[in-house]
């Protein structure tokens, strides 16, 4: 099991912060991936959101997908920031960690951060390096 | 839940008497538990301070005012002023307060022995724990040093990007000693600065305090 990639787009929808793990193939574009996968969670959360039983439930957001080659986590917080991970298909639902990184990393360094404004991408040194321990010791990390 | 009440209640109703009484009693716990007033603000007792804040709910406030600050200044400098105007008048209030609750109203007069209150007493009373070193400088007489090895609690979360280089938040701390150095007659320039720590990442947090010479030759007449 292995987690390749991470992405987490701001309530306006630009990707402000990417991170990529072991990552087996080399984007050409990376700029253009980002704005792809946004507006593909975007079709994807309406489908769901229509497609659904009870569509007047606002969070019918969709966990994850699974193809034979990746599965993608998704998580959404009240605030309309999306966090994204895609590891390999046999993991577990990584949305926990999703969840974690966010109450414990995100929230902590960089919304807390005074010198970091909404919506810019996310430089923080802190946010980084607590994001690299968070990943690098979840269970679902280790290379096959 | 409630059907049950109601059934109960009903219940009650039917057996006359009885139900009175039970609600009588219920009606006198209830008055003997009803919270007094609160005394007003003037007759409280001051040395009822042990109370901590909640870290988190500090960090928005705080990040809020330099974010307030920064919106105000100009450059670096000018921001870290600010910071340390704004500790100044705490640190002044905090010295009155802490004389009178913790040292009996007696403040230290001795230079040595006032930096040692402040790296102890005061700093466990605002980060519940002592300085990590006081030090002197080797090669300036007037200059004295409080380290702290990690980032101090209030810029725990704080990461300077590369345009701010230069500024630590810390300088809210360092005006604070400032002001209570200053308000026990021992006139200082406080700064705060980040150091490399040798084999570790992150910065260490050094408060530098350098005294004014009147001070100096004030504590050099009476050692």
């Amino acid at each position: 099991m292995t987690i390749f990639n991470l992405f987490i787009y701001s309530r306006q929808g630009n990707c402000i912060y990417y991170e990529e793990w072991n990552r087996k193939n080399v984007s050409s574009n990376l700029d253009e991936e980002q704005k792809l996968m946004y507006g593909f969670l975007w079709q994807i959360k309406n489908f769901v959101q229509k497609s659904s039983p009870n569509p007047e439930l606002e969070k019918t957001g969709f966990h994850f997908f699974r193809t034979n080659s990746y599965k993608l986590h998704f998580f959404e917080t009240a605030t309309n920031i999306k966090f994204v991970i895609t590891s390999d298909p046999d993991a577990p639902d990584l949305r926990d960690l999703l969840k974690t990184i966010y109450k414990n990393t995100f929230v902590e360094y960089v919304i807390k951060n005074p010198l970091y404004t909404m919506g810019e991408p996310v430089r923080c040194e802190l946010f980084v390096e607590k994001l690299q321990l968070e990943v690098r010791a979840h269970t679902s990390y280790k290379q096959k | 839940m409630n059907s049950h009440l109601s059934v109960a209640q009903s219940a009650m109703k039917n057996s006359g008497s009885y139900s009175s009484l039970e609600q009588l009693a219920a009606k006198a716990s209830f008055s003997e538990k009803r919270p007094q007033k609160p005394l007003p603000i003037l007759s409280r007792p001051i040395p009822k301070g042990k109370s901590e804040v909640s870290l988190s709910a500090f960090s928005f406030l705080f990040s809020e005012f330099i974010q307030y600050s920064l919106a105000k200044v100009n450059n670096i400098t000018e921001l870290e002023k600010r910071l340390s105007d704004c500790g100044y008048n705490i640190g002044v209030r905090m010295l009155e307060l802490i004389t009178y609750r913790e040292k009996n109203y007696k403040r230290e007069t001795k230079l040595i022995n006032m930096l040692t209150f402040i790296s102890y007493t005061v700093w466990r009373i605002l980060f519940s724990k002592q300085a990590d070193l006081l030090e002197k400088s080797t090669d300036q007489d007037d200059e004295y040093m409080i380290s702290e090895n990690q980032s101090l609690p209030i810029t725990k979360f704080i990461s300077t990007p590369r345009e701010y280089s230069g500024l630590n938040c810390a300088s809210f701390v360092a005006g604070i000693v400032e002001g209570i150095l200053d308000a026990a007659e021992f006139g200082a320039r406080v700064s705060a600065h980040s150091m490399p720590l040798e084999g570790q990442k992150q910065m260490k947090t050094v408060i530098l305090i350098k005294f004014n010479p009147d001070v100096i030759a004030r504590s050099n007449l009476t050692a």
